[in-house]
């Protein structure tokens, strides 16, 4: 199974990331979405990797605060327990 | 009464999960943390409340104490966002905008 190789962590994981809406922000693999965050603060980037707890790691991220001061990033982790919302881009 | 004969599709709604499953494809309004509060078009749910909505409206209530007056002013931010998926441990309710009386 290739699914094997994918998860290193819980049975629980597995689930969250085939039986939950995860599978919209995994389909977004390689899209350059926003995503807000809890802090109020965003990240923009290209999409690399999503797991079973919504982690999702960037490239070439640009991370923004409230403030205005933007910082970029090639590779940027955020924790799936700070996103808020994942805007998601309109495809023509 | 005449409509008995009507063959209506009926749902019967059995758990809270069903009511949410009545807004799929309709306007709701959900009220989330921090003040937060957003309107669309339902277009997905899970069981963690994780939502997919479509031309979705986030209100952002703040409320400033004038320093002079000392009363309370309440503002309000909105933005609109064509497509949004708002992850679920945000979401305190998910309501009708409008009562429609069935």
């Amino acid at each position: 199974m290739s699914d094997a190789a994918l998860f290193i962590g819980t049975p629980q994981e597995k689930f969250f990331y085939h039986n939950t809406l995860l599978c919209v922000v995994n389909s977004l693999q390689g899209k350059n979405v926003t995503v807000d965050l809890r802090n109020d603060t965003y990240v923009c980037g290209l999409i690399e990797l999503v797991d079973g707890f919504m982690n999702i790691s960037f490239k070439n991220a640009i991370y923004c605060d409230p403030q205005g001061n933007e910082f970029a990033f090639d590779n940027l982790f955020i924790h799936g327990r700070n996103i808020r919302y994942v805007h998601i881009p309109e495809n023509d | 009464m005449a409509d008995d004969t009507e063959n209506v599709a009926v749902m019967t709604v059995k758990e809270p999960w069903d009511l949410i499953r009545l807004s799929l494809d309709e306007r709701i309004y959900v009220k989330m943390r921090n003040e937060r509060e957003l309107r669309g078009k339902l277009h997905a749910y899970d069981q963690h409340l994780n939502m997919v909505l479509g031309d979705a409206e986030e209100t952002i209530t703040t409320v400033e104490i004038d320093e002079e007056t000392y009363e309370e002013v309440y503002r309000t931010t909105k933005r609109t966002i064509p497509m949004l998926f708002v992850r679920g441990d945000g979401v305190i309710l998910v309501s009708p905008p409008v009562r429609v009386s069935i």
